[in-house]
């Protein structure tokens, strides 16, 4: 017993000590693995999508690439993921970045600026560019340096349950119906016909709309519904207390106060995901960008499953109402810039142009749906899909009017500050207030936000 | 006899045995924790090279701070109700099943059912908690539906969801407390019970004055085992709650955790953390100095 | 007559509480399980059901189609979860046997530095903890996690009241036979400590495969999640929205841990019940 129980402690040990050490090579996320091997840091939803996308490149062009998923729930996380990243020596070489961290990551001197590979490489990128729109290609422009070419854009819209409406007696021919420039009045009509408690005995209430405290969902298109933005064209000073601003807030303060057209803060209900409600017809309108055509496509909305027709009848995108008639909205454009500590920056700038070039948006980019294709022709061929909403010609067209969404280098603060005031005022917690010059109050905000901005 | 060879004072070679358990207890416990003492003296980042070094800036700020005012009453508050809660009702359980309960197939059931969430990750409890409390789908609301009540706002009303989170925690920990009162009754012996019997006391009777003196260690024991690991809840604050009700309903743990790696304030969540270390230090102690204390009690007095 | 009858009723009421228990207690796991066979409509229904009325594997077929994500977080939790027992039984049994039974100066302070140490939740040192690893390279690897846990003053702590009470007599007989501390330990000691280390494994397997705050810290990447953190974000891992997936994942996460405890259900009672008597 003695000798046989010792010989079993031995190799499990010698086991133990074998594989530990083994495994211990730190950082499975250094920069640059083995020869040549490209470190390429992504959303953790897209992990999967990419990685059998990149396999494609790596067939082509015989560089490797390790996809590592990031878990942020904000780009200013992500931002704080790649701060931690250069503490300990182990940057990616190149990512998907959106705007909202781009302008942190500029200040931060982490990035690589493109400019002299775009001289050189004029000629096997004209076409490329040419099929660009000019916005989105200079959305990665930082002091005159370009710092990634453009690789996707998202916007935001609002999606409609046309069996909500329905139920609620809105009929496509009634000019409150949603419609592309429509108004905030028209809005409201429909939030107020849709919201009704206990329908029917047993079942749950239908909600017009659900406001969350959201940046890029909420906050800024809704500003620029009413014509402002969080922060200025150049993004050196904010809005936040001008009249427009204030009329914005209080009309979604409003909307959730008076009309009980919504239940976020309301402290006895709320909480429940917007897509769910959406998805058991329990909701009129739900605000986002791509991503939820995926889902409502994989998802078999409203028995669409097989039967993609039944989709169009179930749901299409509208416009954010606005003030002024347009279609407004707010852009975001993603980016595959190179960071400036990257032993591979021949290989991570083929990588770049990869994810901007034909191939990719063209053929995969239209298939995953994580946010729209930057080039002409994959779009034209995105709203052409079977499973594409009837207005989707929306998610290219909004791109006339819109604002990109505000991300100066302080983006993290900002959005922080922000979002904390907007919650509170919301949920009516003392001292949050539209007017006065209190320590919550909008007009402290501004200046808060005006000291991040350095104005 | 025996030839007197002469001892070794010392088996020098215990140091060796000792040496691998000690270097990860001083690289990963003892420096760490004398080097967050010192970093409660700083402001840092945790990923600047330099620290400015601030004095006593960080304790002074957590005095005036009027959310940690906030964050010790949420934590007073469910640390007090989960501490009694579960104690309590592990007690009570535990002599439930010891007295009433007859036949091995019955305590097998009992004492399964009520062990199960111990060995369940608290993440997946929570996060199937999270489904159940929720407003529109979740089948708490739903229950309510059919017998026509309205909905309660379980995580998100601000009155309520300290309390659906003790419901959690409850939930989760009730079946360790059980077990160990349960063993500690079972170790009670037989004779005081049939000499009750025949005195003629009655069950509850029996609870009171022999039980519960005769486990009154082990009560102690829990009491304190429940508070240590009540006032340091993290997950379900983290996963339930996570930033809604502008942060006037967390926790210590919570704030530490803010503080460090969300607004990355180190050295103010180092004297955060060293505020749960004294507390956490204080019961611990006395755990061990009470018994010496009660040692002595009724239960002796046959 | 009459005593039949109270006693009757008192037994249906004993009875009565127990099943009352029983549900609440495992209603929410039942649920669970429920849930992972709805139909996304069924799920969300503002009354839900008990009982599917359709059974449906979408939320299984969803993780199975994808299974590198679970698998992942599955694999990593294994990994972390089985080594870290093992090298705590192989660091922690010497050092307990030393602090027991083996005479060195500073003995009792490194055992009173050991034990204190009980006393310093993870809070004071998880912020030193982070820096460190950062520096060391493990941030996102598995094998950090594996660090932090190797140190566990409970372990030595059960693990040298169990060598307190071995009978010093087989130790005796060791050193008659010739044996160095080394070789007792080894050949007479060691074998003897199965039952306690057998407890420790199953109790450090547990807690170690439940850990959430620690994972949470040092693990950001999809990769190196283990299974509670990954459960948090599996949902948009997979790009779904569809909460029955969840549910048939948590399900999936329960089903080493319930194996084990009813595999070892008798230790790991018998352990944990230890860990409160000895205190």
């Amino acid at each position: 017993m003695n000798r046989r129980f010792l010989k079993t402690c031995a190799a499990v040990l010698c086991g133990a000590l074998v594989v530990a050490p083994a495994a211990c090579t730190p950082g499975s996320l250094g920069g640059g693995g083995s020869d040549a091997e490209l470190v390429f840091w992504c959303n953790n939803g897209y992990l999967a999508d990419f990685e059998v996308r990149l396999a494609e490149f790596t067939k082509e062009t015989g560089i490797p690439v390790r996809v590592e998923g990031i878990q942020a729930n904000s780009w200013g996380e992500l931002v704080q993921q790649l701060s931690t990243s250069a503490y300990s020596g182990s940057l990616p070489d190149c990512g998907d970045i959106a705007t909202e961290a781009m302008a942190s990551l500029v200040a931060a001197d982490l990035l690589e600026p493109i400019d002299s590979y775009l001289a050189r490489d004029e000629e096997e990128l004209r076409d490329v560019i040419a099929d660009m729109e000019p916005v989105l290609y200079n959305a990665h422009k930082y002091d005159g340096k370009m710092y990634s070419l453009p690789t996707t854009w998202n916007n935001m819209c609002l999606y409609y349950n046309k069996n909500v409406l329905a139920a609620a007696g809105v009929t496509p021919d009634d000019p409150n119906y949603p419609h592309d420039g429509w108004s905030i009045e028209n809005f409201l009509y429909c939030c107020d016909k849709i919201t009704a408690k206990n329908v029917v005995s047993g079942t749950g209430n239908k909600y017009g709309y659900k406001i969350q405290n959201q940046y890029f969902l909420t906050i800024e298109p809704w500003l620029n519904a009413y014509g402002t933005s969080v922060l200025t064209e150049d993004w050196k000073d904010t809005n936040l207390d001008g009249q427009a601003a204030k009329d914005c807030f209080s009309m979604l303060h409003g909307m959730l106060n008076n009309e009980d057209v919504t239940k976020q803060y309301s402290p006895k209900f709320g909480g429940t995901a917007e897509y769910d409600l959406f998805y058991s017809n329990r909701l009129g309108f739900m605000a986002n960008g791509l991503p939820y055509v995926y889902n409502l496509y994989t998802g078999g909305f409203n028995n669409s499953a097989g039967n993609v027709s039944k989709l169009k009848e179930g749901y299409d995108v509208v416009s954010f109402p606005s003030v002024d008639g347009k279609v407004h909205t707010t852009i975001g454009v993603g980016a595959c810039p190179i960071f400036k500590t990257s032993e591979h920056k021949e290989e991570a700038w083929k990588l770049a142009k990869f994810l901007s070039g034909k191939k990719f948006q063209t053929e995969f980019m239209t298939e995953n749906l994580w946010a729209i294709p930057v080039l002409n022709s994959a779009i034209d061929i995105l709203v052409q899909k079977g499973f594409f909403p009837e207005n989707g010609k929306l998610f290219a067209e909004s791109l006339q009017n819109a604002t990109m969404v505000p991300a100066p280098t302080a983006y993290s603060a900002v959005e922080l500050e922000v979002r904390r005031w907007f919650g509170g005022y919301m949920a009516n917690t003392d001292g949050f207030t539209l007017t006065g010059s209190g320590n919550n109050s909008l007009e402290t905000l501004a200046k808060t936000i005006r000291g991040f901005l350095g104005a | 006899m025996a030839a007197p060879k002469k001892r070794k004072r010392y088996d020098n070679i215990g140091y060796l045995f000792v040496l691998p358990a000690f270097l990860f207890f001083a690289a990963f416990v003892l420096v760490p924790a004398v080097l967050t003492f010192r970093l409660a003296f700083y402001d840092w980042d945790l990923l600047s090279p330099n620290m400015e070094f601030v004095g006593f800036d960080n304790f002074v700020k957590l005095f005036r701070d009027e959310q940690f005012t906030t964050v010790l009453g949420n934590t007073a508050y469910f640390t007090v109700i989960t501490v009694l809660a579960k104690v309590g009702l592990g007690v009570l359980l535990a002599n439930f099943v010891a007295t009433r309960v007859k036949g091995k197939v019955g305590q097998f059931i009992m004492e399964s059912s009520l062990f199960m969430p111990i060995v369940i990750p608290m993440s997946v409890v929570v996060l199937v908690f999270n489904k159940m409390y929720d407003t529109e789908f979740g089948i708490l609301n739903g229950i309510l539906r059919l017998v026509g009540i309205d909905p309660v706002g379980w995580l998100s009303d601000p009155d309520v969801v300290l309390n659906s989170i003790i419901v959690v925690d409850i939930f989760k920990g009730i079946g360790f407390f059980f077990l160990i009162s349960l063993v500690a009754i079972r170790n009670v012996p037989k004779a005081y019970f049939e000499a009750a019997e025949i005195d003629g006391a009655s069950k509850p009777r029996q609870f009171w004055s022999i039980t519960l003196p005769q486990i009154g260690g082990t009560i102690v024991f829990l009491f304190i085992t429940a508070f240590i690991s009540s006032f340091q809840i993290f997950d379900p604050i983290y996963i339930m709650i996570n930033g809604m009700f502008g942060d006037t309903k967390i926790t210590i743990s919570y704030m530490l955790w803010q503080q460090a790696f969300f607004y990355r304030d180190v050295g103010y969540a180092s004297v955060v953390s060293i505020v749960i270390f004294l507390i956490v230090m204080a019961m611990t102690l006395l755990q061990f100095l009470l018994p010496k204390v009660l040692v002595e009690g009724d239960a002796y007095e046959a | 007559m009459k005593r039949k009858v109270l006693h009757y009723a008192g037994r249906t009421v004993v009875v009565l509480v127990c099943i009352v228990i029983c549900t609440l207690m495992l209603f929410p796991l039942y649920y669970m399980l429920m849930s992972s066979f709805k139909t996304m409509e069924e799920y969300m229904q503002a009354v839900p059901t008990f009982f599917p009325h359709a059974f449906s594997f979408k939320g299984y077929s969803a993780i199975f189609e994808k299974i590198d994500v679970f698998g992942g977080f599955f694999g990593n939790s294994i990994y972390v979860s089985v080594l870290v027992p093992i090298l705590q039984t192989a660091v922690c049994l010497p050092a307990a046997y030393a602090l027991a039974r083996l005479r060195f100066r500073f003995r009792n302070l490194i055992f009173v530095l050991f034990l204190s140490s009980m006393m310093i939740p993870g809070q004071l040192t998880i912020i030193q903890n982070y820096n460190t690893i950062a520096k060391l390279g493990l941030l996102n690897n598995v094998n950090s996690l594996v660090l932090l846990g190797i140190f566990s003053p409970l372990c030595l702590y059960l693990m040298k009241q169990f060598f307190s009470t071995l009978p010093r007599e087989l130790e005796e007989a060791g050193k008659i036979d010739g044996c160095n501390a080394l070789q007792n330990f080894l050949y007479v000691v060691a074998p003897l400590s199965a039952p306690i280390i057998a407890v420790n494994l199953i109790l450090c397997f547990n807690g170690v495969w439940g850990d959430f705050f620690t994972p949470m810290i040092m693990l950001k990447t999809q990769r190196s999640m283990t299974l509670p953190v990954g459960l948090t974000v599996i949902m948009g891992a997979l790009r779904t929205q569809d909460p029955t997936v969840l549910m048939a994942a948590l399900t999936m996460t329960c089903i080493p841990v319930l194996i084990v405890f009813f595999v070892f259900r008798n230790k790991l009672i018998a352990g944990i019940a230890v860990t409160g008597i000895k205190m």
